[in-house]
């Protein structure tokens, strides 16, 4: 399934090909912890997730076309 | 003392007489300083009843007893006074350097009463107060007048003063200081106009005594080591992009995006506002306020036609009251709206509420061309620019803007679409999709603020945890814990920004663990957190009594009709209301009021307050 991903600011690092916003495949219902690894964001790392506006966890579901958003909540100081 | 300077000044500006009375030891520690401080003097000495532009009004400035030293942030000042917009208690909060230099001249506090006959400004330097004349500078603009000041008193000096827009009492006037802060809210400036007090201009060189430097030592190295290995490991957005950068992104993603005076919950044209395209297309550098390390102030220069300017801004309240809110995708108009405000001394927050607000009204057909000069339709980004203008020298229909939006929707029929709290025009997080912020506006005791405590933090941002920004229940709880550490924070003279993230506990109880250690080394109050906590509950007890004093009751305690009642259109809190009523009620109990707000007896004892 494609998905669309947006990292914001310096969390773009991580993007496959550097860009903010991109799409990516992923398998049948694959998590967000799958996406994650897939983008070797490390566990270490701060991060909120959004996934069609709502909150999301390492074990959210994904489907084809969801919208997921990355940030870091160290952006607030 | 230390950290206070233990000295207060009175300034009678009928009679003109200037006085120094000594800061009164119990009531430093009871109320910390700052707005603790303002809202101790407010409940003595002013009448609540009184008209907020009459002479009898209190205006106050006020330092906390970290303000000036070296603990990060500690920048901040805070004025207090009766607002003329809201009619209620306000407490407008400002950094930069001319709190720092308030603190090094010696006083914790600036206590203004009376109507100078004629404009004057206060010159406080080297242990000598006066009042001198500013008849010459009556009329003219903050820089003009910021400059003209520091050459003819001292070019290492600090302003504080209106523009144009207070002396000509705009509901909604700021106090500038350092050319591009701002006290912003409620009307503040205007209270200045009416006392016929143009500036304050402070030159102080006194060391703010510190009681223990080891201690003191110890915590910056411990909260400055982990700041800095943190922001190396993931670099601040607020550094990088500013306020404007950090919140644009998230209030479009949650869907909590005021946009069309609050008709919508997402902007189209939000990625053309956001902090990164600023950084892009007109950021020269960056600006730090007094011992801040995160430097989140923009110094930037546009140069498209008919938007031309140089200054700082906008922040992120900026963008969203005069873009989203007016649906203007226009940065370079909205960047010259803010120099513009800066210039006049305007709140960008309100003005962007009311031109938003009379853009519907004339969407809507409730208000003619003839009213208002011409077309005022939304995303026309010219028309804003001249309506700023107008407003701040109450020109044309300007003069109308310049009550804020809650008069004017109300002089046409329509006060429905007044988007305020207390009057005071919201600032940019719909509470439909983030319902904490929703009662953390109606229980401010300034009106719809963001500042008296920020539910956005845990509800959209994740610090210092992530809550569900749909559920109301529980909320109360926490709106309580925020608006009690916010009541430190400000008091204090700390910023928010720094605070949140890095003085205060980690978790949801948000105990103000680091704000403690900062105060006891400087102070050497030797506080107990539960005492410190305390005097957080006490501030906002003593602001909730000012209020009810002035004749304000739980059914100010309210929200727009269009957040309760018409669920959001679209985006991710689709169909979603405020529950306000179902939290006001948990709020007044976690508070230990009557179910009618008021503060019971023995609350009041438990507090001091009685």
């Amino acid at each position: 399934m494609m998905i669309n991903v947006q990292l914001l600011n310096f969390l773009a690092k991580y993007s496959p090909a550097g860009e903010e916003t991109f799409k990516l495949q992923l398998g049948p219902e694959a998590t967000i912890e799958q996406l994650l690894a897939e983008l070797k964001i490390p566990p270490h790392v701060e991060k909120m997730i959004l996934v069609n506006g709502r909150q999301a966890n390492p074990s959210t579901r994904l489907a084809e076309g969801d919208e997921v958003f990355i940030f870091s909540p160290a952006a607030g100081g | 003392m230390y950290g206070w300077r233990g000295k207060i000044l009175r300034v009678d500006l009928t009679t003109g007489e200037l006085r120094e009375e000594n800061l009164d030891g119990k009531v430093a520690r009871d109320y910390i300083g700052g707005r603790g401080l303002g809202i101790y003097y407010l409940n003595r000495e002013a009448d609540p009843r009184g008209h907020p532009l009459s002479p009898e009004n209190m205006l106050i400035m006020a330092a906390g007893p970290l303000t000036g030293t070296s603990a990060p942030t500690a920048a901040r000042y805070m004025v207090m006074t009766k607002g003329p917009l809201t009619g209620a208690l306000t407490c407008s909060n400002s950094g930069g350097q001319f709190p720092k230099e308030l603190k090094r001249a010696g006083f914790d506090a600036l206590l203004f009463t009376g109507r100078a006959a004629k404009p004057v400004y206060l010159w406080i330097h080297e242990g000598r107060t006066e009042l001198r004349s500013a008849s010459h500078l009556w009329g003219k603009m903050v820089p003009e007048t910021t400059e003209t000041l520091l050459s003819e008193t001292d070019p290492k000096a600090r302003v504080a003063c209106i523009g144009p827009a207070g002396e000509k009492l705009v509901l909604f006037a700021a106090i500038m200081n350092d050319r591009y802060r701002a006290a912003g809210r409620s009307g503040i400036g205007a209270v200045m106009g009416s006392k016929n007090l143009k500036a304050v201009v402070v030159r102080g060189e006194g060391l703010i005594p510190v009681a223990s430097r080891d201690r003191l030592k110890d915590v910056q190295n411990r909260v400055m080591t982990k700041f800095n290995q943190a922001a190396k490991a993931q670099p601040s957005a607020l550094s990088q992009h500013g306020t404007i950068g950090v919140m644009t992104p998230l209030v479009q993603k949650y869907g909590v995006f005021p946009t069309k005076n609050w008709q919508q919950g997402t902007f189209a044209g939000w990625q053309a506002i956001t902090g990164q395209t600023l950084t892009e297309k007109y950021l020269k550098e960056t600006s730090a306020c007094w011992a801040c390390p995160i430097s989140c102030g923009r110094v930037t220069r546009v140069e498209e036609p008919g938007f031309a300017g140089e200054g700082e801004g906008p922040e992120y309240e900026t963008a969203f009251a005069l873009g989203a809110l007016c649906l203007i995708d226009n940065l370079a108009a909205v960047t010259k709206a803010n120099y513009i405000c800066n210039d006049l001394g305007l709140d960008t927050m309100s003005m962007g509420g009311t031109v938003a607000c009379a853009m519907e009204l004339f969407d809507r057909g409730y208000i003619t061309e003839e009213k208002t000069g011409g077309p005022l339709n939304w995303g026309d980004g010219r028309k804003l620019v001249e309506l700023v203008k107008m407003t701040g020298l109450r020109e044309g229909f300007g003069n109308e803007l310049a009550e804020g939006s809650y008069r004017l929707a109300e002089r046409y029929g329509h006060p429905e679409l007044a988007m305020v709290s207390k009057r005071l025009e919201l600032p940019g997080y719909d509470p439909r999709g983030l319902q904490g912020q929703g009662l953390n506006y109606a229980t401010s005791p300034i009106g719809g603020s963001h500042c008296r405590a920020h539910m956005a933090y845990c509800e959209m941002v994740g610090i210092p945890k992530a809550i569900d920004p749909h559920e109301w229940k529980g909320k109360a709880r926490l709106v309580k814990l925020w608006q009690d550490v916010f009541s430190i924070i400000d008091s204090a003279g700390l910023c928010i920004f720094f605070s949140v993230r890095n003085l205060l506990r980690p978790d949801l109880e948000i105990f103000p663990d680091g704000i403690l250690d900062y105060l006891n080394a400087i102070t050497g109050a030797e506080y107990t957190l539960e005492e410190l906590l305390k005097a957080g509950e006490r501030i906002l007890n003593a602001e909730r009594m000012f209020l009810l004093k002035a004749g304000f009751s739980h059914k100010d305690d309210t929200l727009p009709h269009r957040l309760t009642h018409e669920p959001l259109p679209e985006g991710p809190a689709k169909g979603r209301v405020v529950h306000l009523e179902e939290m006001l009620e948990e709020y007044y109990r976690e508070r230990g009021w009557s179910r009618e707000g008021m503060p019971t007896e023995p609350k009041l004892k438990e507090l001091g307050l009685k």
